[in-house]
């Protein structure tokens, strides 16, 4: 028992002395949001930097017809993406383009990666899913449901982070671990790590409050508490589904997130785990 | 509200929908075509339609009025299959298959995510 906790607090030492500034984002992402924030942005500009990463312009057409384009012909074309969706859409669509890539030559990384991003990316479509039903259902104008999805895409980054720093150090033979190890590292340093990468790579505030907030008692502090209860409630949804846990109409778990569906307004509690699951299968 | 396309090819009855579709308009194609006699699978192409302003009661509504509709043994056999491409359609339609099941609707369902794999299945 104490030689896997010196273990362990060695490996959480060398973790935490890794670069932050690793690429856990993809450069033309971020690019693009920067460029997309000025407001200032030409569409050709715009086009021009995403097809610089082809690998990142042909995942991003595929996510705009498949997470996205509801309702509408199919988009064909970054600048069809562009023009039909919006800059935050399409935003959107370049972080979730790079994270649906993530990938590692160490099968116990690649799998951990996987399954990060399957529970990021569900948890994503259900908060965005979540904010616009609030938004019309009880008229909450405050939430933006394009806001929220990037919100809920980036609420364990710390994780993604963690995972890419654990795969270097097992290429260069520095770091041995196990899969209940890397599980609970995770667990320990996901938010402390997340925080700081976001703060590096300068991502806007708002999506330090998913990162942050998300699984912590004192989460309600009157600003973005909307965006942060939609992610909450879907990430713990997830994770109910993940664990084969059944929720049904007067299920007790309810009231493990009876704040959160309480600020949310939400009375079929239910309804929301089901779409959950539905979005895992 | 939707754009509704409706084609009939023998007994199989084929629903493109584009645009935000409601649980109003559903159920009056249900009730319209349904119980005809003539319609045995259908196929509901919501490859650009969105589902999104459809509630859980919307959904019990539509289960229940494809359940009355096939009362006098109407599409007996019969196969119903959603293609939603989009990641939210797909998960709605998901959740509605279910709800039918539960509401005891005596037809097949299954959800795709393409129009093609839906012929391999009716067939």
């Amino acid at each position: 028992m104490t030689n896997l906790v010196v273990k362990k607090s060695e490996i959480n030492q060398l973790l935490l002395s890794q670069p932050i500034d690793m690429p856990v984002f993809n450069e033309v992402a971020l690019r693009l949001q920067q460029m997309m924030n000025e407001n200032s942005y030409r569409i050709e500009e715009a086009i021009k930097l995403v097809n610089e990463d082809t690998a990142l312009a042909a995942e991003m057409l595929k996510q705009a017809n498949t997470t996205y384009n509801s309702g509408k012909a199919p988009i064909t074309t970054i600048k069809n993406a562009i023009v039909r969706l919006g800059s935050q859409q399409v935003v959107n669509l370049a972080f979730t383009a790079s994270m649906a890539n993530s990938k590692s030559d160490n099968p116990v990384i690649n799998t951990h990666l996987k399954k990060l991003w399957h529970h990021c990316h569900t948890v994503a479509i259900t908060s965005a899913w979540l904010a616009a039903q609030i938004r019309y259902d009880n008229e909450i104008l405050e939430i933006d449901a394009d806001e929220v999805y990037l919100a809920g895409l980036f609420h364990d980054i710390g994780k993604l982070y963690l995972l890419k720093s654990m795969d270097g150090l097992i290429k260069t033979g520095l770091l041995k671990i196990d899969q209940s190890e890397i599980d609970e590292i995770l667990e320990e340093l996901n938010i402390q790590q997340g925080i700081k990468v976001m703060q590096h790579w300068n991502i806007p505030e708002i999506y330090l409050n998913s990162v942050g907030r998300h699984n912590t008692d004192n989460w309600k502090c009157g600003t973005n508490d909307y965006l942060v209860a939609a992610v909450r409630l879907s990430c713990k949804f997830h994770n109910y589904v993940g664990q084969g846990i059944e929720v049904t109409e007067n299920s007790e778990i309810f009231e493990l997130v009876k704040d959160e569906l309480s600020l949310l307004d939400l009375d079929d509690a239910a309804y929301v785990y089901d779409f959950v699951k539905a979005i895992d299968e | 509200m939707a754009k509704i396309d409706i084609k009939i090819v023998k007994n199989l009855l084929i629903v493109s929908v584009s645009g935000e579709l409601t649980a109003e308009e559903v159920i009056a194609v249900v009730d319209e075509y349904y119980p005809k006699g003539v319609v045995k699978d259908v196929i509901w192409d919501l490859t650009n339609g969105s589902l999104q302003s459809i509630s859980r009661e919307g959904f019990i509504a539509i289960a229940i009025a494809a359940k009355r509709s096939v009362e006098g043994g109407f599409r007996e056999g019969g196969k119903t299959a959603y293609v939603g491409g989009a990641e939210v359609e797909y998960g709605l339609l998901r959740m509605y298959k279910t709800i039918a099941e539960m509401t005891g609707v005596p037809v097949k369902y299954d959800v795709f995510k393409t129009v093609e794999e839906v012929k391999n299945w009716i067939e």
